[in-house]
């Protein structure tokens, strides 16, 4: 804009759009009249947050001038009916933060290229068409070479939780065949004992459920932290008559709330689930008519080799039968034995609509749970027991007498947790994703289901393990594989890293020739015999990440970054915000944060699809994720034209796929009829089960609409948008989705009789020899992982920079004092931050909240620098070719641990580190 | 409470402004700093700096000339390479943040009291710089056009003349000389680390010179 003035000037404007050419309406004396006109809002914005803490709290979002100056809870949901108390208002100290953090210095702005060494921290700002250029032509340099599997795309919570970008990421993938190495598992979040007892990962419900709950035991969780909008519904059954009991080795704010506290030693917790299901035996308060329905534990088990006495051992099955699934029990009512109902039939292909076949109903047989039988056999006469014998004598052996030892506390306590939960009906087990986190955290797990199966705790309202639930991902896959099939390479990223950052030598360091060979000959085996995916013989060249802090968050830290990420030729880094991740980059691309973008939130937590809406377009250069990649693809299949590159042959596990990167927007665009991210979230919204038919500007209008089936606080309806799994076979009879067909608790795998996990058992945590603390961490009130941890306000309610829990006699004993900053270490690494000693972190352990990142810590590492635990792959979260044990991806796939490690401290030198 | 507001009888008093003679020099200095500091990546700098040497900014003052030729005989992608490296991108945010809210720690109220300035006296930021009034281009671009509208607008001229006065002090005054000490011990004699010791005296000067010409009674009160 521009005008000349009477005297001579001229105006010449640039960044504004419009301006008075008069004098104000009310003259100007003093700054005080700036204030005289009502500060009013241009718009208010529906929205939430995308970060994987599944709270999709509603927020209204208030914008003048361009900027979202503040947001505010919204309390719009109804009631969730007569007998439970409401889902709203939700929110958080982190949401309520937003409206500044968005325009923080981290954020970033604009595309940006490393011109100095990598992590040197020198930067140049270019254009979004150059960055598409180059990183284009660095991608078609190595498809066409050696083939997209070198290249990765990795991603991580605050990209899963947001439907259409997660769906876009997905379809690119899919497109250009990167290798995904998914998270879930390496983050060591991934149930793998609850999907390998129930053949399903995704069985919780609502979080109102808890209220129904007559005795919940919160383990391996924190809520009062983790789950701020929905805590409030433990405290309402408290006040309710629900008995809340809180176990963790720490006293925790929710311990802190609870009815009663138990503490077992970090690591300890399957001894003592174990010991709960010994009382719970003993004492004979299981319900014996659900376990003879519903589990495995009245099959029989041949004595001589301890596995299932199958039809196979006895020829004595039809031709449509499938031997090796065909189980058997011994029947009360008859005195014979009798094969399983619901076993020895194919399995339906894998697909949609893919049910076992058969029933579980027992009609009139009455299974026996204890007693000996000698069967004929094809190796002649075998004696057998049932699983149920089979595992009372090894949860005779945990009894709370001879595991006190083990776990500290004491029998009697133990005895009454017990009682108190087999008496409870219904009783829950509400356990975080901790339990993962342990080498055997899947046979915690087992144990945890073996407590809620034996008192008839899974499938009643209020009952279960609530890790958590998920979208039916029919709508996302759908998007990503339409017009083209599925063509994606999806991989653990437990075992990405365990092939690229040299973990088996770092195990041997740490833990041993003998671990390091055995562990790793079994991985070798297992992926030798396709029962687990490598896209990993042609190296890892190049890395896109988004949605995640890759450098921040990985076990072996240290290992990862010197040998996998420091070697990368080109990394790719898609974030809103800076981060050690980006630090270290090639290429940094500016992200659209939580209120510039559109996309959907659905998380089982509360029945409501949340809306993000683009209450102010993205800052500076950033865009949302979809339209970031749909520029990455655009420039791919530009420079492929210009390059002349023909189409390439692919292989995707045994599959031909034929990829024309020339073509590769055309695809990404479905031909032009998605135009953006609207589009995505619409066609989510269309092909997803139990979400209201709407639009996406009349959900954005609205903010939150109600999910169709939830009347309820279960998700147990198959029209639901959330897994119903185990409803169709508590409820309708249907068999599990285990190699068993019931609730599986033993399990008859080579590998599993070889190292005793046949049923679940105490194993004490690995330690490392001569460091004697035991280190835990948990989720963090003032962050969601890594996001909003470096928040000015955050920070300084908190001790101001990166604190680790001490106990105060550990502390005495270096010598380290409260706000001491002390230098944790062992073999791996080393790591500084202030000592917050406490009486409520027990001697021989230290804690720590996560998700600060290296660059908060005075020397510029954190916690991973003492976690060497990514290569203890255990072998049997390897096994295969057993029903549905083998690689499923986001089910079955080995955990990367994070704990079973010791570390040590005393007083940072004089000044802390440089 | 009085509904019908009268015209307030300030004591704050202009004297020896002489404004034809001083506003559309001070609206052009303000302008040519704005250019200088607008981001060469966002705006077309070079074409605003060489309209302005072909207009009439050969009146500036010779050293800020000075840095307008400069800036025109520099490789265009060096500058850019400069200012981005120093004001935009970092490992840990920009080395030395460009936008008053960053440089001064995110300080309640500093980004409302731009707006409310900008709003009062009709200086709307398009939707694609809207989310960063405390960028410096901005604040000098305001203040050039609060120059403009002295010069131009005689019967409103004393609004026009104490919003300077005070958003300088209240902003520019502020901060400037923050930035342009950043500046010098990251990039000390770098080409945007001159610009900044210069707009940092230009100011400073100009702040000094306004309040020059305003008298405040002793005992003056918010309504005059």
């Amino acid at each position: 804009m521009q005008g000349v003035g009477a005297a001579g000037a001229a105006l010449s404007l640039r960044y504004a759009a419009a301006a008075g050419a008069t004098a104000p309406a009310v003259p100007y004396r003093r700054w005080e009249d700036l204030m005289r006109n009502k500060w009013t809002w241009d718009r208010v914005s529906r929205g939430t947050h995308g970060t994987n803490c599944a709270g999709t709290c509603a927020f209204n979002v208030y914008v003048k001038n361009g900027i979202v100056w503040r947001e505010e809870q919204q309390g719009m949901y109804a009631p969730s009916g007569h007998d439970v108390p409401d889902y709203g208002p939700r929110g958080c100290n982190k949401g309520l933060r937003h409206a500044k953090y968005m325009y923080g210095p981290q954020r970033v702005l604009y595309p940006m290229k490393r011109v100095g060494a990598r992590g040197a921290g020198k930067w140049q700002r270019i254009g979004w068409e150059q960055a598409a250029a180059e990183i284009a032509d660095r991608f078609l340099d190595l498809a066409t070479t050696r083939g997209p599997q070198c290249v990765t795309y990795g991603s991580g919570t605050q990209m899963s939780v947001k439907l259409a970008s997660f769906a876009g990421l997905a379809r690119f993938a899919n497109i250009t065949g990167v290798t995904v190495p998914e998270f879930y598992s390496g983050v060591g979040d991934l149930p793998t004992g609850v999907y390998a007892t129930l053949g399903a990962v995704y069985t919780g419900d609502t979080l109102a459920a808890v209220f129904k709950a007559r005795c919940v035991l919160v383990w391996m969780a924190n809520p009062a932290v983790t789950r701020i909008p929905d805590a409030h519904f433990f405290w309402e059954a408290k006040y309710n008559g629900t008995e809340v009991i809180a176990i963790s080795p720490e006293f925790t704010p929710t311990a802190m709330h609870a009815s009663l506290w138990a503490n077992p030693k970090p690591g300890t917790d399957i001894a003592l689930a174990m010991a709960l299901v010994s009382v719970i035996l003993e004492e004979k308060l299981h319900a014996a008519d659900y376990i003879r329905e519903q589990t495995d534990l009245p099959f029989l088990v041949r004595l001589d080799n301890g596995q299932f006495l199958r039809g196979e051992d006895r020829s004595l099955v039809g031709k449509f039968a499938v031997r090796d699934n065909v189980y058997f029990m011994w029947d009360e009512a008859t005195g014979r034995l009798v094969q399983a109902p619901g076993t020895g039939r194919a399995d339906p292909p894998a697909g949609r609509d893919r049910r076992k076949p058969g029933t579980l109903a027992l009609g009139a047989i009455r299974p026996a749970l204890e007693g000996r039988w000698k069967v004929d056999t094809l190796d002649g006469e075998v004696e057998c027991t049932t699983v149920f014998e089979l595992l009372k004598r090894r949860a005779a052996e945990h009894a709370p007498e001879k595991v006190a030892a083990i776990t500290g506390l004491s029998p009697k306590l133990v005895r009454r947790i017990a009682r108190s939960f087999a008496a409870a009906k219904p009783a829950m087990i509400y356990s975080g994703y901790s339990a993962c986190k342990w080498l055997h955290g899947d046979m915690l797990q087992r144990a945890m289901l073996l407590m809620l199966s034996l008192t008839g705790n899974i499938g009643p309202e209020g009952s279960g393990i609530q890790f958590g639930n998920a979208p039916k991902a029919r709508g996302l896959m759908a998007f990503a594989f339409a017009d083209i099939g599925p063509a994606m390479r999806m991989v653990s990223s437990t075992t990405w890293d365990y092939d690229h950052a040299k973990l088996k030598e770092q195990n041997r360091e740490i833990y041993g020739q003998e671990l390091a060979d055995l562990y790793d000959e079994r991985y070798q085996y297992s992926v030798r015999k396709d029962w687990f995916p490598s896209y990993s013989d042609q190296g890892w060249k190049m890395a896109f990440f988004a949605g995640e802090n890759a450098a921040n968050w990985r076990a072996s830290g240290n290992q990862w970054r010197r040998e996998a990420f420091d070697k990368l030729e080109t990394i790719v880094v898609l974030t809103p915000d800076m981060s050690v991740t980006a630090a270290n980059a090639d290429y940094v691309l500016p992200i659209a944060h939580h209120y510039e973008r559109a996309d959907l939130m659905l998380q089982a937590r509360i029945p409501y699809l949340q809306v993000l809406d683009e209450a102010v377009p993205p800052l500076g250069e950033a865009v949302s994720d979809w339209e970031a990649n749909r520029r990455l693809i655009a420039a791919i299949a530009r420079r492929a034209q210009e390059r002349g590159l023909p189409a390439v042959r692919d292989e995707v596990d045994g599959r031909s796929v034929r990829r024309d990167y020339a073509r590769a927007l055309d695809f990404y665009t479905m031909g032009g009829r998605i135009r953006g991210v609207k589009d995505v979230a619409q066609y989510i919204i269309n092909t997803t089960p139990g979400l209201p038919k709407i639009s996406f500007d009349e959900l954005a209008a609205r903010g939150i609409v109600r999910v169709e089936h939830s009347d309820g606080v279960m998700w147990d309806h198959e029209d639901s948008p959330y897994h119903d799994d185990l409803i169709r076979s508590v409820v309708h009879k249907q068999p599990y989705e285990t190699f068993t067909g019931r609730q599986q608790f033993y399990i008859d795998h080579e590998w599993f009789l070889e190292f005793d996990e046949q049923l679940p058992g105490h194993r004490d945590p690995l330690r490392i020899k001569g460091y004697p603390l035991q280190m835990t961490m948990g989720h963090a009130r003032h962050g969601i992982h890594s996001m909003w941890r470096d928040d000015k306000l955050l920070v300084s309610l908190q001790r101001g920079e990166p604190d680790i829990y001490v106990n105060p006699e550990d502390a005495a004993a270096r010598g380290v004092a409260d706000g001491d900053i002390i230098r944790v270490f062992n073999p791996a690494g080393e790591f500084q931050a202030m000592a917050h000693l406490s009486a409520g972190i027990q001697p021989g352990m230290l804690f720590m909240y996560h998700g600060w990142d290296p660059v908060m810590f005075r020397g510029g590492k954190n916690f991973s620098a003492v976690i060497p635990t990514g290569g203890l792959i255990k072998p049997t979260s390897m096994a295969g070719d057993y029903g549905h044990l083998g690689y499923r991806p986001l089910a079955f796939a080995p955990n990367q641990t994070y704990r079973d490690f010791t570390c040590n401290f005393e007083k940072a030198p004089a000044g802390g580190a440089a | 409470m009085s509904t019908a507001a009268p015209e307030p009888a300030t004591r704050r008093v202009l004297a020896s402004r002489e404004p034809e003679a001083t506003a559309a020099l001070r609206c052009q200095c303000y302008a040519a700093f704005s250019e200088l500091t607008a981001s060469p990546h966002d705006v077309d700098a070079p074409a605003a700096v060489r309209a302005r040497l072909a207009g009439s900014g050969r009146a500036l003052p010779a050293a800020l000339l000075a840095l307008l030729e400069e800036f025109l005989a520099t490789d265009i992608e060096a500058l850019k390479g400069e200012y981005s490296g120093l004001f935009e991108v970092g490992s840990q945010g920009p080395p030395a943040a460009i936008r008053e809210d960053l440089l001064a720690g995110g300080r309640a109220g500093t980004r409302e009291d731009l707006v409310r300035f900008y709003d009062f006296f009709g200086y709307r930021l398009d939707e694609r710089f809207a989310w960063a009034p405390d960028h410096l281009s901005v604040e000098l671009e305001f203040m050039h056009f609060l120059c403009y509208h002295e010069a131009a607008d005689a019967a409103g001229r004393l609004s026009w003349q104490f919003g300077q006065a005070d958003f300088a002090a209240r902003h520019l005054a502020n901060w400037v000389p923050q930035l342009a000490a950043a500046v010098a011990g990251l990039a000390s004699g770098s080409y945007y680390g001159r610009v900044l010791d210069m707009l940092r005296d230009f100011v400073t000067a100009d702040l000094a010179w306004q309040d020059s010409t305003i008298s405040e009674p002793a005992g003056a009160t918010v309504d005059g």
